[in-house]
């Protein structure tokens, strides 16, 4: 007799489960958030983590407004979104530095035109994890006392060299190592910061170098953790007391942020008017899109700029994507769709997420072109 | 041979030729990497990519092989007397009901998903894990080599192997358990009637399934050694070599994890993390093969069938 | 003198005992931990969400709303589905084959071969699918997710069908044979109808399994966040969404991968308490 009403629970269960995976299955087939074959797009795109909850905010405002094209954007960082781009599985790629020229030259080739542009300002901000330091009094750190910091000289928070920049809170600085949270993976973000490091320090240069995978000094003496993306980075220093990392300022919530020592020696945070200032102080030109951006050094010009009161690690962080006919006629439309409203809509004030800046109007324009170039082929 | 066993024999095979393929796999794309470095590939802790020069990269697996060892090492040693307690009570204490109940306790201990375990370990485990074990412990023995340095997010082989000693628990339990209930029970009763306590007998029982805690041993091993999603959340992704059971490291399978993604970018990240995927597997196959093969040569020492 | 002896041993013996149901008591203890953890956490989270988790799609990274997480729910549901269609087959000729033809060579190395791929690391299944199958195809898709689970499957159902088969009296058998008619029908009518719960919980136990499993398709499946793209497009599946999202510094998106984790572990704990129904011993 149990046995029948065992039989009879297990074959109900299997019914309700076939039953809700039809109801899924006419799910996809055109409801809100379905997908029907043939007039439906999908881009592809996956990259750095710097830029990904701006992108994410941007596709969730975008997609609901355009209900037949999905875009799909994973933060796996700059190295992959670029190497994943050049093999072809995805049609664009978010990268914070430019292509490097060999690999510039390899997509160009396989590609025949590559076009690269930035979409979106941001700022590395130094984070850090201190209980005994108030939320509303900013680390001040210099230039030099970051890199001894890194490159291992520096042990303890309770440093003279730090005591003496932040005369305010001598007593509640703890005798504590320094943990230095950095990326695991290939970052773009990891390029941005290193370089800056480089150009403010010729010992950083020739010991350390830049790029987006290094070898950080502070890894050997047991004080360095790697984690992956962004992200990783901001939950490892949540969860770290006596840490400190470089992250995109977005990444900054519930984390001290540090006032970095500019070019002009004022300690400066991390904040839209600050990073806005750089951006204006930054006197170059932008390329074409369609050029060899690493030949033009952009990163060694936009960091550390001139400025009273200009933040000096800011970046853009940029798609690339293909020449117009590796695409797929529609998708190709679509793609530029979303660029042009990108460059345009979102960088409006309510589409902007906390911790990004939207571009100047002559750098947004940049873009655009590649908008044009797509459409028209 | 009858046309029925010649159709059905194609099935098999498939198992054959998946197992076969995945060696072959992993063996011909380890060797660019092994040409170029040759022993240094495992003997080296250096793991340098390099975009701009690809003469300039040289990859060593030594971190990640130390922490898979490590942290295999240490889970065995916790699983095993949790495994052997637990087997020895059902075997010997436990009511009927309280044996059922053990029992679909450890299936689904085995069942869980390793995911679970792991977000498990990385946000409750390791603070819980840092504060009240490595902290009391570095304070007190912090002048000793072994205890001097540790993880400050919790995350660290020690966390990592505790979880692991948890996820092998079940397997462990069931190999001690079916060679215990194999003993013929004329050993029992001799040892009874000799006047032994329970718990001598417990001992001289235990004495005679040797080979079957030998082969829990490997088992767990191995499974320690292959373990991925569990390990990368609470391992700490550090490329550290420690003696320090509570600084963060690497494991080759949680290497694998993070450094697979960005392998394409670099010229030769890729075979080293192929190379990377076939030693552990040796270990791995070696171990479980050997726990395999205990296991049943014990059974039939004892005349029952595997 | 004998006496005092006898009462050390007795006072061992009692050590010995507390000992033994202390560290059992530790064994199992994390489990309960664990699952009480993980239902409030969850719980709290597709409360927030109520009914759009099942259905809707995650929020932007750092919002303050959950979304859903139905893309990776249809993800698994599909890749699983295939696996099972796949692997079933599969294991079970497998499983007819060692039980029928015990003393061929194929046999026997099946039979050791079997045991050894329950225990093998999941994620070298990943890497050999995602040389033999993505980059042939060029991206990672439902179908490559589907195959690594079938391997992960496979060894497990081959095992417990073959104990199931096994199980059958030989009385049984020689009846069954005595009949008359050829092997494969009294192997596929009569054979399987007897064992068909073993069989059932060999299904379900790799349907578990392959529910659970994240590293082998880690690099096989894509990254499907928002929407389910057919068989031969990125795919989403829950424990992937919940390795990637906890690892995140989002609330917002870690508290999808609660409510995902509950989900999770609440089906895999009912596929037990059906299979422990089902049968009395279940090989691991």
């Amino acid at each position: 007799m149990t046995r029948n009403v065992i039989y009879a629970i297990i074959g109900l269960c299997i019914i309700v489960v076939l039953i809700a995976g039809g109801i899924f299955a006419f799910h996809i087939i055109g409801s809100k958030t379905g997908i029907e074959y043939g007039t439906n797009i999908l881009i592809k795109g996956d990259g750095a983590t710097f830029p990904e909850p701006q992108i994410q905010a941007w596709i969730n405002a975008y997609t609901s407004m355009k209900k037949n094209v999905k875009i799909e954007y994973a933060g796996v960082g700059s190295g992959q979104g670029q190497s994943d781009f050049i093999n072809g599985i995805v049609d664009f790629a978010g990268s914070d530095p430019p292509l490097k020229s060999d690999k510039w030259s390899e997509a160009v080739k396989k590609y025949g035109k590559v076009y690269q542009f930035p979409i979106i300002a941001g700022a590395v901000a130094i984070a850090y994890n201190i209980p005994e330091i108030p939320d509303t009094y900013h680390l001040k750190l210099s230039s030099s006392v970051l890199v001894n910091v890194l490159l291992g000289k520096i042990v303890y928070w309770d440093d003279d060299r730090i005591k003496e920049l932040n005369p305010d809170i001598t007593d509640k600085l703890p005798h504590k190592e320094i943990i230095f949270v950095h990326r695991s993976d290939s970052s773009g973000t990891t390029q941005i910061f290193t370089t800056y490091l480089s150009l403010v320090s010729t010992e950083w240069k020739s010991t350390v170098g830049s790029g987006k995978l290094v070898e950080w000094p502070l890894d050997a003496t047991g004080r360095g953790l790697g984690a992956k993306g962004n992200p990783g980075v901001a939950s490892t220093l949540k969860s770290t007391p006596y840490s400190m990392g470089y992250v995109e300022l977005a990444f900054t919530k519930g984390l001290g942020v540090v006032a970095l020592e500019n070019r002009e020696g004022n300690f400066v945070i991390p904040t839209e008017e600050s990073i806005k200032e750089s951006l204006k102080q930054v006197s170059y030109v932008l390329p074409s899109p369609d050029k060899n951006w690493d030949e033009y050094n952009i990163l060694e010009k936009i960091l550390n700029p001139p400025g009273e009161n200009s933040y000096p690690v800011i970046a853009f962080s940029h798609f690339i994507v293909k020449g117009a006919n590796n695409y797929d006629e529609n998708v190709a439309k679509a793609l530029a769709d979303f660029i042009e409203w990108v460059l345009t809509e979102g960088q409006k004030g309510e589409y902007i997420v906390e911790g990004y800046v939207a571009l100047p109007p002559e750098i947004a324009q940049i873009g655009l072109k590649v908008a044009e170039e797509l459409r028209g082929g | 041979m009858d046309r029925f066993k010649f159709l059905t024999s194609f099935f098999p095979s498939i198992l054959i030729l998946i197992f076969s393929s995945m060696f072959i796999v992993l063996i011909y794309n380890s060797l660019p990497i092994l040409e170029r470095e040759g022993i240094r590939f495992i003997t080296d802790s250096t793991w340098r990519a390099s975009e701009s020069n690809p003469e300039e990269e040289w990859y060593g697996i030594a971190t990640a092989l130390w922490g898979t060892l490590y942290t295999a090492i240490l889970a065995t040693a916790i699983t095993l007397p949790l495994s052997l307690s637990t087997a020895i009570f059902i075997c010997e204490f436990a009511p009927r009901k309280v044996r059922e109940f053990l029992a679909i306790t450890l299936d689904m201990m085995a069942t869980l998903p390793t995911v679970v375990y792991g977000v498990w370990g990385m946000t409750i485990l390791a603070p819980t894990v840092r504060d009240h074990v490595i902290i009391p412990i570095v304070e007190a023995l912090g002048w000793t080599l072994i205890f001097s340095e540790y993880s400050p997010s919790g995350q660290c082989i020690f966390t990592a192997a505790l979880v692991l000693a948890i996820m092998n628990i079940p397997y462990a339990t069931a190999i001690l358990r079916e060679a215990y209930t194999m003993i013929p029970q004329v050993y029992r009763e001799g040892i009874i009637s000799l006047g032994a306590t329970r718990t001598e007998a417990i001992r001289i029982l235990l004495g005679m399934i040797k080979h079957a805690i030998i082969a829990a041993v490997a088992l767990s091993f191995g499974k320690a050694v292959g373990e991925t999603t569990a390990v990368t959340l609470t391992v700490g992704n550090s490329f550290k070599m420690s003696l320090s059971p509570f600084v963060a490291g690497y494991t080759v399978t949680s290497l694998l994890v993070n450094q697979f993604g960005n392998a394409y970018t670099y010229k030769y990240a890729s075979y080293a993390l192929y190379g990377a995927a076939l030693v552990m597997l040796l270990i791995n196959t070696i171990c479980i093969l050997a726990g395999l093969t205990l296991a049943s040569r014990w059974a039939k020492t004892y005349g029952f069938r595997t | 003198m004998v006496l005092e002896h006898k009462k050390a041993r007795i006072i061992k013996d009692r050590v010995f005992t507390i000992i033994i149901i202390g560290l059992t008591i530790l064994s199992i203890l994390p489990l309960f931990h664990i699952t009480i953890e993980i239902c409030i956490r969850g719980l709290q989270a597709i409360m927030q969400s109520k009914l759009d988790f099942f259905f809707g799609v995650p929020s932007p990274p750092g919002s303050s709303q959950l979304g859903g997480i139905w893309p990776a729910i249809i993800g698994s549901f599909v890749t699983v589905l295939l696996a099972s269609l796949i692997g079933i087959p599969i294991s079970l000729l497998t499983s007819i084959y060692i039980i029928e033809y015990p003393k061929s060579v194929l046999s026997k190395i099946c039979d050791k071969l079997a045991l050894m791929l329950t225990e093998f690391p999941t994620i070298i299944i990943s890497l050999f699918i995602y040389i033999v199958v993505v980059v042939p195809m060029g991206t990672p898709s439902a179908f490559a997710a589907a195959l690594s689970l079938t391997i992960i499957m496979i060894p497990y159902i081959t095992i417990q069908a073959k104990e199931a088969l096994r199980s059958i009296p030989f009385t049984y058998r020689e009846a069954a044979y005595s009949l008359g008619l050829p092997r494969s029908k009294v192997i596929f009518t009569i054979f399987l109808g007897i064992a068909r719960r073993g069989i059932l919980t060999s299904i379900l136990i790799g349907v578990a399994r392959a529910l659970g499993d994240t590293a082998s398709i880690l690099f096989t499946a894509g990254a499907a966040t928002y929407s389910f793209y057919g068989l031969f497009g990125h795919a989403g599946a829950i424990p992937l969404l919940i390795f990637k999202f906890i690892q995140t510094s989002y609330e917002n998106w870690i508290q999808l991968a609660y409510g995902a984790a509950f989900i999770l572990t609440i089906s895999t704990m009912m596929i037990i308490l059906i299979l422990r129904l089902l049968i009395k011993e279940v090989k691991l």
